[in-house]
């Protein structure tokens, strides 16, 4: 048999569960072979009552043995399972995923928010690619699906930022669900609900002026499908911003039956037409963009994307998203620049030595760009401060473990003992504990050569000698290092009792 | 005129009415003494097996809503109990034709030609003698005589069965006793008399009256006759909660034996004693009584058109030409560009073969299909039950409420189950119709889907028979829509947005609908817009109206409809512009093929549907457009050549008639022979000599 790339997702969303299969083509990259929806409610049960419902788990269970069936008609043995918000929230998360499993042999994983705006954004994004939009001005992306809106702002083809709030139509419609949809009360209570979560929203967002807003999900698919026949195939279209609120508002007093009989949409994607309509209605209004763009976006094509584009990708979107993390807290943007530098150039010339791989030098480069943000609160114990700031992040592309370790690493870029939080490390084995030290062992040093924050080293060069036993880091500087020397002297200690070397530094001046 | 004011009543023709015009045509193919002997007794049996199926279904429906107190006129303005009493009096009528033909014309003629149908009285010594060792030595342990009298209730008399009453007396007694027998089923109808005077043959019901009072020891017969009731067999499926859909159609096949009686029917005098009592336990009206009819059921002279030899009698064969676009790789030949298929014109055979070597081959990994009605022991179950065994992942859709098929279906679908197919039964209340095909080919670019979509149903033998068009095409974006499709039609998924089809009962009667539109849009004085539409039956209301209105807008409609037609053509503002003329031939028109001229960049579609109500609300159906150019020239060929027919083609007129194409000044053209010839592969010469008479072959659908 003849192997080609074919990968199938299934995501269960809070109103449906859907699976794409698709196939990694040479000429484009992603050529879709199935699409599938099974509308199911989860999110029904979760938001209402917290706890996702028998019945609904065994609807889960025959949905998933059918989309099984069509992924064994590709002989598709590549694929994933995501949950979003109506099982991540589930307070009987566990027992669904196990009776899952137990009835159908496949595993489901729950992903978290920024990871859905990863995919989210990766699927739009090749959709504007394909309708050659451009995203290099400052731009936000409000995705309203049925339990999450996700907010990404983008600049520069780049996430700068993710924000996931509890503003999903059909969570709305729950939390709401005792007041009439098309009375006028629900129009005021919802704005005034949607109102507190946006202007805390506009408080951290790094610019104010918003060039383009992007309109992508389920609801409004559906409306701009009727309104521009092309929209289907085209899949992004520019509107102007006036025309767009005028619909709006149109659609805002359509009544459930007027609008399953206009676009021919089942009866339950009708009745959270309403709670969309407003949330998009107050976005527009708060941030009054020069235009719009609907685009369709899907999670499921995302994580497909991201399975078949090179990791290196996104790595790019987390530094981007982390220094803009990082500029929130008044971080020197020179200094963590230069120390990621720095980290990078020790790793990749020590690997020998530690033996680790691409995704460790990821959690060391962040950790530098923010190992000092925790000045922001005190400078007395500011690496405790950098801890915790980092554990909270929403940085795009990185789940809490990520984050717990990313964390740990930037805490410890002082040179007293090693201390990992006992709490948020509780399960971490020796084994993980010393590939963290390594790291932590290569962040100092690379602080050390920046200690007086004037980028004075311009380049590394490091030499182990045969044995192993020696490793002298060469650097190339334009001023006298005096307090580099003393720190390095200071913080390769670590490094020293890790790997069994000793440490030297040799300089040499270049004039500019 | 606005489109609300084409509904009035006097713009329609009552759809049962139309049915028996329709039948009407089949009759006059009997009745056309230029159509070959055997042929013309194939289209008696056509006749009587059509009227069978209306009573059951039509009259059986009718009847239920007059029952229910259901009153409402249908679109042609006539109301249940109307249409009743108009369908009684058109039947009595063609029925008394039917019988005139075969006695007068038919029956004589055959004997003519040695072939005859003979009464006992008839029959020498030697060949009584045979027929007694018949009666004793086979029919008489199967004969059950079932009593009526106070102590044993009314019998259950079986749909569609023929059937003794018989009045008894005991010798020496007064007293009268009644009994039924049914004409054992499992016998054949004709029995061959071996003689040397020709082809003879005699009634088993001749024979079963010669010896009935050996059945009744110690009795006499008073009077005995034959009877055949029909029960109305319009069973309406309670889906909802029916888990098993299997189980709950093998269910209401046995109600079907038991329905109301909707037409009773005798061999011989309806005033006798006997009758009334028959006529009092099911309630008979007198319009539903037709006595007189000597032989019943006509259905059987099928199996005399088929005798063997005789070919001076019958058609000329017309073997099915090779399709010229298939080649030895049926894959590589696909993918150069899309195929058009006419059957009964070019062969079946690609579709089989396509099937055949999907099973075998090591890269595909699985097929689909719908199976509507298939034949007995078809080489499309056959294949597919073979490339299960293979590993290959096989999902067959199986239409089990396909109707008078439902057994048939039943014992196929279980074999395809037992060979490790995904068998699937449809949706509840819907009832699958399309029919398409999708092979799914692991290659080295990648995985490539190969379809068929086409107007006929996956049936070898029907394909030797039925006018039926299909398109190959291993185009991505229709592959995506028959995926789609199927994930629909097996409940895995809920509809998405179709690429190239239109699918029922979702898009495709506003698709239909906003192709009218357009082609309205589109035109004006001086430039006239044209539709040419092909199909089975034209019933919609609405697509009828849309009809009218485009007529009154600039544009011209020429249709083609095999059978029922409500829509008047000819009216003066409202369907001038539109013509009806319906062929009914050697081969059962079978293909649905929609024309539109969208200002000069032609559109074709060929669909499964027809415009009825029932194709576009309650059935899965598909229409897909075609695309390739050398496809759309055989789709306009074949329309083309539809509409020059002058020999079979008849003309329907505004007062619901149909008349012959006046043929004065015009060389004859008859389109099934014309198709048929145009099939033929280009560069040989067609060797089939054509007598100018042809005959066809119909049956309901």
């Amino acid at each position: 048999m003849k192997k080609s790339k074919l990968f199938g997702v299934i995501d269960v969303g809070a109103s449906a569960i859907r699976m794409v299969i698709a196939e990694k083509d040479d000429k484009k990259v992603f050529k879709p072979l199935e699409s599938l929806t099974q509308s199911i409610r989860l999110g029904t049960d979760t938001f209402l009552n917290g706890t996702i419902s028998a019945e609904s788990a065994w609807a889960t269970v025959k949905i998933l043995k059918k989309f099984k069936r069509i992924l064994k008609d590709y002989n598709a043995s590549q694929f994933r399972l995501v949950a979003t918000s109506a099982v991540r929230e589930a307070k009987n998360r566990e027992y669904f995923l196990d009776y899952i499993y137990q009835n159908t042999g496949l595993q489901i994983q729950t992903i978290e928010s920024t990871e859905e705006c990863e995919f989210i954004f990766s699927s739009m994004r090749s959709e504007m690619l394909e309708a050659n939009i451009d995203l290099a001005a400052p731009s936000l992306l409000l995705d309203l699906g049925t339990g999450t809106a996700r907010i990404i702002l983008i600049k520069d083809q780049k996430m700068l930022f993710t924000q996931s709030l509890k503003l999903g139509s059909l969570r709305l419609r729950e939390i709401l669900h005792d007041i009439d949809v098309q009375s006028f009360e629900f129009h005021k209570v919802l704005q005034a609900f949607i109102k507190a979560d946006i202007d805390l929203l506009r408080n951290v967002l790094p610019f104010s002026k918003i060039t383009q807003f992007i309109a992508t999900g389920g609801v409004i698919d559906d409306i701009f499908r009727f309104l521009k026949p092309d929209f289907f195939r085209e899949k992004v279209t520019k509107v102007d911003t006036r025309w767009f609120y005028q619909i709006l508002d149109q659609y805002k007093s359509v009544s459930q039956e007027q609008f399953v009989e206009r676009f021919n949409v089942s009866s339950d994607k009708a009745d959270v037409l309403v709670p969309t309509i407003i949330v998009y209605r107050y976005f527009i209004e708060i941030f009054n963009p020069e235009s719009v763009i609907v685009a369709h976006s899907s999670l499921a094509e995302g994580v497909i994307l991201n399975e078949f584009s090179a990791p290196e990708y996104f790595d790019e979107h987390i530094i981007v998203s982390a220094i803009e993390y990082g500029k929130k807290f008044g971080c020197e943007e020179v200094h963590a620049q230069q120390v990621m530098s720095l980290c990078e150039s020790i790793f990749t010339q020590t690997s020998s030595l530690h033996g680790l791989d691409e995704s460790s030098l990821l959690i060391l480069k962040v950790a530098a760009l923010l190992h000092d943000i925790g000045h922001y609160v005190n400078d007395q114990g500011h690496h405790k401060h950098t801890q915790y700031l980092i554990a909270a992040s929403s940085i795009i592309g990185l789940t809490t473990d990520k984050l717990a370790q990313i964390a740990a690493v930037a805490r410890n870029h002082r040179r007293y003992a090693v201390h990992f939080d006992p709490w948020q490390f509780r399960d971490i084995t020796e084994d993980e504990k010393i590939q963290l030290k390594k790291l932590i062992s290569i962040l100092r040093i690379a602080n050390a050569l920046d200690r007086s924050h004037e980028k004075s080293v311009k380049a590394l060069k490091i030499k182990i000698n045969k044995d192993k036993h020696q490793v002298t880091f060469k650097v190339r500087t334009t001023k006298n290092i005096p307090l580099e020397k003393w720190a390095f002297k200071h913080n390769t200690q670590l490094f020293s009792e890790l790997f069994y070397v000793d440490c030297l530094l040799s300089e040499e001046r270049i004039f500019e | 005129m606005k489109l609300e004011e084409f509904n009035e009543s006097k713009y329609f023709i009552s759809r049962e009415l139309s049915f028996l015009e329709f039948n009407y045509r089949v009759l006059e193919e009997a009745m056309d003494n230029t159509n070959p002997l055997l042929e013309r007794l194939k289209f008696i049996s056509i006749f009587s097996s059509n009227l069978d199926e209306f009573f059951m279904v039509r009259v059986g429906g009718l009847k239920d809503q007059v029952e229910a107190g259901y009153n409402k006129p249908e679109p042609a303005g006539l109301t249940p109990k109307e249409q009743i009493k108009r369908i009684a009096s058109k039947t009595h009528e063609l029925v008394k034709k039917q019988y005139n033909c075969l006695k007068r014309s038919i029956i004589p003629q055959l004997r003519k030609h040695g072939i005859e149908i003979l009464k006992y009285q008839d029959l020498e010594e030697g060949e009584r003698e045979y027929f007694e060792d018949y009666f004793f030595n086979r029919i008489y342990s199967v004969l059950t005589p079932m009593a009526y009298d106070p102590g044993h209730p009314f019998p259950v008399i079986i749909n569609l069965s023929l059937n003794f009453a018989v009045e008894l007396r005991k010798k020496n007694g007064k007293k009268r006793f009644y009994a039924f027998v049914q004409v054992p089923p499992v016998f054949p109808r004709l029995i061959r008399v071996h003689s040397n005077k020709g082809k003879c043959f005699v009634l088993i019901e001749e024979i079963i009256s010669r010896y009935l009072p050996t059945v009744f020891k110690g009795y006499q017969i008073v009077d005995s006759v034959l009877f055949r009731i029909t029960r109305n067999a319009d069973f309406n499926l309670d889906e909802e909660g029916a888990e098993d859909l299997l189980a709950e159609i093998a269910k209401k096949l046995k109600s079907r034996k038991t329905g109301k009686v909707v037409r009773l029917e005798i061999d011989g005098k309806s005033n006798s004693k006997l009758i009334q009592k028959i006529v009092d336990e099911f309630q008979v009206k007198s319009y539903e009584i037709y006595d007189h009819i000597t032989p019943l059921d006509l259905t059987f002279m099928m199996k005399l058109a088929s005798i063997k030899g005789f070919d001076h009698l019958k058609n000329n064969e017309l073997p099915p030409h090779p399709s010229p676009s298939f080649n030895d790789d049926i894959y590589e030949d696909i993918k150069k560009g899309d195929i058009f298929l006419h059957v009964p014109y070019e062969s079946f055979d690609p579709i089989i073969k396509l099937i055949e070597a999907a099973a075998e081959d090591p890269d595909v990994l699985a097929i689909k299909q719908v199976l509507y009605r298939v034949s007995g022991n078809s080489p499309v179950v056959r294949a597919l039950a073979r490339a299960a065994e293979n590993g290959k992942q096989v999902s067959v859709l199986v239409e089990l409420k396909a109707r008078f098929d439902e057994e048939s279906n039943i014992n196929w679908a279980k074999t395809l189950e037992k060979a490790g197919c995904h068998v699937v039964y449809g949706i509840v209340g819907l009832k699958t119709h399309c029919k398409a095909l999708l092979i799914i080919r692991q290659e080295a670019n990648g995985v490539q889907r190969y379809i068929h979509l086409g107007t006929g149903n996956y049936n070898d033998k029907t394909a030797r028979l039925y006018t039926d068009c299909g398109i190959f095409t291993a185009k991505q974006d229709f592959g995506a829509d028959v995926s789609d499709l199927f994930n629909l039609i097996t409940g895995y998924s809920e509809p998405g947005h179709w690429r190239k089809l239109a699918v029922a009962p979702l898009n495709l009667r506003k698709r239909f609908i906003n192709l009218i539109k357009n082609e309205v849009a589109q035109s004006g004085p001086g430039n006239y817009g044209h539709i040419i539409a092909k199909m089975n039956s034209l019933v919609d209301s609405e697509i009828i109206q849309y009809l009218y209105w485009a007529s009154c807008n600039y544009v011209k409609i020429d249709l083609i409809v095999r059978g029922i037609c409500c829509l008047r053509p000819g009216i003066p503002d409202v369907s001038e512009n539109i013509t009806v003329i319906s062929i009914v031939d050697r081969f059962l028109e079978h293909s649905r093929i929609y024309y539109f001229q969208n200002g000069g960049q032609p559109l074709y579609f060929l669909s499964s549907a027809d415009w009825m109500p029932r194709n576009l609300n309650r059935r899965i159906e598909t229409m897909v457009p075609v695309e390739n150019p050398a496809c759309q020239q055989r789709a306009k060929q074949l329309l083309e050549f539809n509409l020059r027919d002058n020999i079979k083609a008849r003309v329907l007129q505004p007062d619901g008639s149909y008349t012959r194409i006046d043929r004065r000044g015009k060389a004859p053209f008859r389109a099934q022979i014309e198709l048929y010839k145009a099939a033929a592969p280009k560069t040989e010469e067609t060797s089939v000599i054509f007598s100018p008479i042809f005959e066809v072959s119909a049956s309901q659908d």
